[in-house]
């Protein structure tokens, strides 16, 4: 159910958000227009940009007539309620999952920097650790208490899922723990 | 006509212990995911999507239908149990379902939902059973213009019926087209719209964009909820623990009987929401339950009845079974857990689509058969462990968030061993936080994304035959110029009678059920 609340500020609104994208929208289209494969032919007479600028024109047109549409005054309830932390907190959120991921699977986007940042840090590749370790405070940063229980759930959780893809037949990280147990998949 | 062979090899591969386990974990998992409130049925396939690719094709389809199923049902258990739907395909059923729980009457509503979501989405299998293969006869008749148009009206009536805002939807879809181009062309294989980035030159994996659109993008959405939102957890532990003692009030043959009616309708209902794309299982159970109220006004559903509980809940299962009609007839999904199923047929090497009957006879009875089996699963696993899944509506998000998200990466990385994935599936992660909060539903995004390679071959195939001639090729019948009219008259009429604003009218009611029951509770 839409909001027309005019505690709203106007840039949370359907037509404040259409017209941020309708800016990403011509920014898009221009990218477009300047590259050379859209006008690339091929031997059956199309385009090989024809469906791309098809789709970025179609897009472009929805946010217009979001833009302007009867509802354009509305929010969503969620749009209302957002503040501008909260998308900052959704960013960290994937910026930590991102860390987790390059720390327990010991990856480096063929960035030298990230490898020699890796080099010092240890345990790096070691799924279950890293695992514990991101449970863990994921849990308790976003507010399970006592923290004894999100040792606990971490621990248990990191255990079950290691044990389960390992089940299924898919690789996980080498493991120290897993090691010493004998299950490593690696 | 059936291939018996087929049907023999389909029987054989089906009953092993190994499929067997895998249906009962799809339904344990599936059931869990619709208890909880947070998930639904296609976080938890996307989620385990990126598993089966290394299953057989049996395995692979009795887990994800297996938790398909479990999931639609699930959600009723802590719809009951707390007022609060573990899916938004129950919240039709707090209606009735909380007030019953609130008399003391919880197991009663329990079983009656179980058994109404058991009963329909047996015979709707059935109904999807007949119905899909004469479909796929008549679609076999198509030509490239005829399929490309077809795709055309589906995204379309995507766009016109999920959400609230037509332009939303069709932004969804342009989005999905958006996505599906780049990457290699599927004709000539020449790389586009990479953004000069050689690892996106094999173009978006499906995998990292579904787990990223609907596990990372609803698990974040949690995160913001949760600094929004103050939290309060009201626990009712007592009252569920009550829910299958001896002594608990349960449900008697003749009043499963006296709720036919109820249940035909949400039959009839969600077999016919189930069918057209884009609509879903939510609004099968809001228009089956209010066709039972209005159609019985002497039972006085909405006031603590079974009867409300056994045609809210008839209403959304049944959808199970028919949505994936588009998808086995036409090759379109019509839904967002057609397309992921229509996914993992296509990781096992299965191309859904009307030439399926054909050239996979094994793989579509083995899925009919599952899906038929499921739903005893569904019986034996919700009878016994309902009260187990009670409690599971108590998992407070805090714990069940980074859960998920570990998962998601897990998953993300596992389809290809590829580390990029772990990053598009992030940005999707945050592109889906976006499409939540503004309300751009997600399903014609991932449709159209899986459509898009599907409708380039059929128009470039299309040109190929017509030596260019665009005209020709895109009018080149009766039939696709009647489809061509269909996809303006559906836009026309969508923007002028805003049929997804009424559509969503309907969905809408689930937070106003909500909302009532938790004032009523909180009175």
């Amino acid at each position: 159910m839409a909001s027309s609340d005019r505690s709203v500020g106007w840039l949370r609104t359907n037509q404040g958000v259409a017209a941020c994208l309708v800016v990403a929208m011509l920014a898009l289209l221009g990218y477009l227009l300047s590259q050379d494969w859209v006008y690339q032919q091929q031997r059956d007479g199309f385009r090989l940009g024809f469906f791309t600028m098809v789709s970025a024109l179609v897009m472009l047109v929805c946010v217009g007539f979001t833009l302007i549409g009867k509802q354009k005054d509305q929010a969503t309830p969620e749009m209302a309620r957002m503040r501008g932390s909260d998308w900052l907190r959704g960013i960290t959120a994937l910026l930590t999952m991102l860390v987790y991921y390059v720390l327990a699977w010991d990856a480096h986007f063929s960035q030298d920097w990230v490898r020699s940042i890796l080099d010092v840090i240890p345990f790096t590749g070691d799924f279950l650790i890293w695992t514990v370790v991101f449970l863990t405070m994921g849990m308790a940063l976003l507010g399970v208490r006592p923290i004894t229980s999100a040792i606990t759930a971490g621990v248990i959780v990191s255990f079950v899922i290691f044990g389960l893809f390992l089940l299924i037949g898919i690789d996980l990280p080498q493991s120290v723990i897993g090691q010493l147990l004998g299950t490593s998949a690696a | 006509m059936i291939n018996v062979d087929a049907l023999y090899d389909a029987i054989e591969l089906v009953f092993t212990w190994h499929t067997l386990m895998w249906i009962a974990i799809g339904v344990t998992i599936g059931v869990g995911v619709g208890a909880m409130p947070g998930l639904t049925a296609t976080t938890g396939i996307a989620l385990m999507l990126p598993l089966t690719f290394t299953m057989d094709q049996a395995a692979a389809l009795g887990l994800l239908i297996g938790l398909y199923k479990g999931a639609i049902y699930g959600g009723s258990i802590s719809a009951i149990s707390f007022a609060t739907p573990g899916t938004s395909e129950a919240a039709a059923t707090v209606f009735d379902g909380h007030k019953l729980m609130t008399r003391g009457k919880g197991k009663k509503a329990l079983l009656i939902a179980l058994y109404a979501s058991v009963t329909a989405d047996f015979l709707s299998d059935v109904i999807t059973i007949l119905i899909a293969p004469m479909l796929a006869l008549v679609a076999l008749k198509f030509g490239p213009s005829e399929r490309f148009w077809l795709m055309v009206l589906a995204v379309c009536l995507l766009g016109a019926l999920s959400g609230s805002h037509f332009a939303k939807g069709m932004l969804s879809a342009a989005m999905g087209l958006f996505i599906g181009t780049i990457g290699a062309d599927p004709v000539s294989s020449i790389p586009r719209n990479t953004f000069d980035l050689w690892w996106l030159g094999e173009g978006i994996h499906l995998i990292p964009l579904v787990v990223g659109i609907f596990a990372m993008g609803a698990m974040l959405e949690k995160i913001v909820e949760m600094s929004t939102v103050k939290q309060k957890v009201q626990r009712l532990g007592g009252t569920v623990k009550g829910l299958f003692s001896m002594g608990g009030e349960g449900l008697s043959f003749r009043e499963y009987l006296s709720c036919w009616k109820e249940m035909s309708i949400g039959l009839g209902v969600g077999t016919f929401v189930g069918m057209l794309p884009g609509l879903g299982s939510t609004v099968g159970a809001f228009l089956s339950y209010g066709i039972a109220k209005q159609a019985s006004p002497e039972k006085k559903i909405g006031t603590g009845k079974i009867e409300g509980v056994a045609a809210a809940e008839a209403g959304n299962n049944a959808t199970v079974g028919p949505t994936l009609v588009p998808l086995l007839a036409f090759g379109i999904p019509g839904s967002a857990v057609a397309a992921l199923i229509g996914a993992a047929l296509m990781l096992q090497g299965a191309t859904p689509g009307p030439r399926m009957f054909e050239l996979f006879p094994t793989v579509i009875y083995s899925l009919f058969l599952i899906l038929i089996l499921g739903n005893f699963f569904n019986l034996g696993i919700g009878r016994v462990f309902a009260f187990v899944y009670a409690k599971l509506g108590e998992l407070p998000p805090q714990v069940l968030v980074p859960i998920v998200m570990g998962m998601a990466v897990i998953g993300a990385y596992s389809y290809a061993n590829n580390e990029w994935d772990v990053l598009v599936m992030l940005v999707f992660g945050i592109i889906g936080l976006f499409m939540r909060t503004f309300r751009i539903p997600e399903a014609p995004l991932i449709i159209t994304f899986l459509l898009a390679p599907q409708a380039e071959e059929n128009l470039r195939r299309g040109l190929l035959i017509n030596e260019g001639d665009w005209v020709a090729t895109l009018m080149n019948s009766p039939l696709a110029i009647g489809l061509a009219i269909a996809v303006v008259a559906l836009t026309y009429i969508s923007t002028r009678m805003r049929i997804s604003e009424r559509m969503t009218e309907i969905a809408d009611d689930a937070e106003a059920a909500e909302a009532e029951a938790k004032a009523e509770k909180t009175s």
